[in-house]
């Protein structure tokens, strides 16, 4: 039988890529073994679980907040702005509702919403214990389970790579390079492999409402805000296949709820520019500059 | 447990069930087109009944025939239901292929000694393959189907003394079949065994013009519920001992959503009348 530790560099490369994927499909296959094969009922007509468990807290805000515009209870007051429409807070919100109005009782900017740590923290409150309880989302059993997979995975791989390196130094071997970046790549799929964010149910719910909702997807276009249970079929829409698919959503909430850049420094604003235009591309140059901060450059770049 | 309200389940208006769910009792899901065919379908209905009581209701199986229905359909039903878990599943009494040929619509059967006979054999096989009988539901029709010997009212009663499956009542069907050939949709209501009617079909239709010139009513689940079929509802109400669910059927021309909430308000409130008369007799 053939020490793998006295192949060649390449031979052991292979097998080290072998044993790296095969190490990938292990962890893949068991980490939802722990998990609760069913659930009892899932969060299919909460428009605010839908959107935490496709995309977190933030998610579950801008979700919020879109539900609120499209009751007219929040007012888009200039492209980055909102502001509650009324004074007080309407009965029966959400929640999260309740406090993104409060939050917008004067004009804020929209994208700090969604860093806004009260909302937040009051967003996962609301949503992530039901989640949990309900298996879409991983309780501290299923989060263990994935750490151990995850140091299993690591200990193997790692400790493969530790000894052949080791070996390879032993005998005067320097070119070790490709061996430590493919220790390291397979270091990095590992991570995500076991670091999911939801679990299979949570996935698999998921799937099944972008099924039963597709048709309101390819409706989007007739759908129209309301005071009433309208603005509850925008707020799904949203909820299961994010704000642009809402009705000129893709423009305006993009634009609403995107971070403001922070200023570069005038001699980053010139490279990128320089850099654009160099290759002749104006679309690139309005790209790299959207954001505000390099207006004045690129529109050189422009001309 | 109560009387129950709900609406067929449509693509189109998925979001809005799921968002007035607390005035919506049930739904009924049609499986021909993507429930039937698609595993991942299939799952999304498995989840959709968690949420919501679900029933299945079959167009394709054309039950109501001399031929055998297909083994492969129902084995079909047998995975969904198996997958689903609905709380019933229907069928309609009525032939829909023949010779090769695939009819557009549900087609009434000859009512014969035979098409019983027939239908009650292929009613067992379905009830064989799928772990349940079906409900079998009347079908309008614009022709009094040729070579009958019978009334669609005793063609229907003789069925049931053969068959273990209960009935899917469509008012609407009856109404249209009373307008079409003169009977009173009320009578045949009175002469069905109530203790044997489990759900209820609304709908509505229109008035068309056949080849000879003749008026006729067709069930084409485009229009509001006309008043009448709420009478026959109200009947129902009172005749039928147990608690039933009634179905609100529309599968085009969608009116605003609420415009359909309003239809099942009225339908509870016919029914709740029923069920006043019958307290009170």
């Amino acid at each position: 039988m053939v020490n793998p530790f006295d192949l060649r560099g390449p031979e052991f490369l292979v097998f080290y890529f072998v044993l790296g994927v095969a190490a990938t499909a292990a962890v893949l296959a068991l980490r939802h073994r722990g998990e609760p094969p069913g659930l009892s009922a899932g969060p299919l007509t909460d428009y605010l679980k839908i959107a935490y468990l496709r995309g977190g807290s933030a998610e579950a805000i801008r979700v919020a907040s879109v539900a609120l515009m499209a009751r007219g209870l929040l007012e888009v007051v200039d492209a980055h702005h909102l502001k509650a429409a009324t004074a007080s807070v309407p009965t029966g919100l959400h929640l999260i509702e309740a406090h993104v109005m409060q939050a917008c009782r004067a004009p804020v900017r929209a994208s700090g919403l969604l860093d806004d740590t009260t909302l937040n923290t009051i967003a996962a409150n609301d949503c992530e214990p039901q989640l949990i309880r309900a298996g879409l989302l991983p309780d501290d059993r299923i989060k263990a389970t994935w750490r151990y997979l995850r140091v299993v995975a690591f200990l193997l791989l790692g400790s493969v790579a530790v000894l052949k390196l080791g070996v390879a130094l032993s005998r005067g071997r320097t070119n070790i390079v490709f061996l430590v970046v493919l220790s390291a790549i397979f270091g990095v799929i590992v991570h995500f492999v076991t670091n999911p964010v939801r679990t299979a149910a949570g996935n698999a719910m998921l799937a099944d409402l972008r099924t039963l909702f597709a048709a309101l997807e390819r409706r989007a276009g007739v759908l129209r805000p309301g005071p009433d249970k309208r603005g509850n079929e925008l707020a799904l829409l949203a909820a299961v296949f994010g704000a642009g698919a809402v009705p000129g959503g893709a423009v305006l909430l993009e634009r609403l709820f995107r971070k403001p850049q922070r200023p570069r420094s005038a001699s980053s604003c010139g490279s990128t520019s320089g850099s654009s235009c160099g290759s002749g591309s104006g679309s690139s140059c309005g790209s790299s500059c959207g954001g505000g901060g390099c207006g004045g450059g690129c529109g050189g770049c422009g001309s | 447990m109560t009387d129950r309200v709900g609406l067929t389940w449509h693509p189109q208006l998925a979001a809005a069930i799921l968002a007035s769910r607390e005035r919506i009792d049930l739904v009924e899901v049609i499986p021909e087109g993507v429930f039937l065919e698609s595993r991942r379908a299939q799952r999304a209905l498995r989840t959709l009944a968690r949420e919501v009581p679900v029933s299945i209701h079959g167009v394709s199986l054309g039950l109501a025939s001399t031929r055998p229905v297909d083994d492969w359909r129902l084995d079909q039903f047998a995975r969904l239901v198996d997958c689903v878990r609905p709380e019933c599943w229907s069928e309609h009494l009525a032939f829909v292929r023949g010779e090769g040929v695939e009819l557009p619509h549900l087609a009434a059967p000859a009512r014969t000694a035979t098409t019983i006979d027939a239908t009650a054999v292929n009613l067992a096989r379905a009830a064989r393959a799928v772990g349940a009988f079906p409900l079998v539901e009347n079908v309008a029709t614009l022709i009094d189907p040729p070579g009958s010997e019978v009334s669609e009212q005793v063609w229907l009663n003789q069925l049931l003394a053969t068959t273990s499956a209960d009935v899917l009542l469509d008012l609407h069907n009856l109404y249209a079949n009373g307008v079409n050939f003169g009977f009173d949709p009320a009578e045949v209501l009175r002469a069905i065994p109530a203790d044997r009617i489990r759900v209820i079909h609304l709908a509505g239709g229109t008035t068309v013009q056949a080849s000879t010139g003749e008026q006729r009513w067709l069930d084409d689940h485009r229009h509001d519920v006309p008043d009448p079929v709420y009478a026959l509802l109200e009947d129902v109400g009172e005749l039928v001992p147990h608690p039933v669910d009634v179905v609100l059927e529309r599968d085009g021309a969608f009116p605003p959503f609420a415009e359909l909430l309003v239809q099942l308000d009225r339908a509870r409130a016919a029914l709740r009348a029923g069920r006043a008369r019958r307290a009170s007799s």
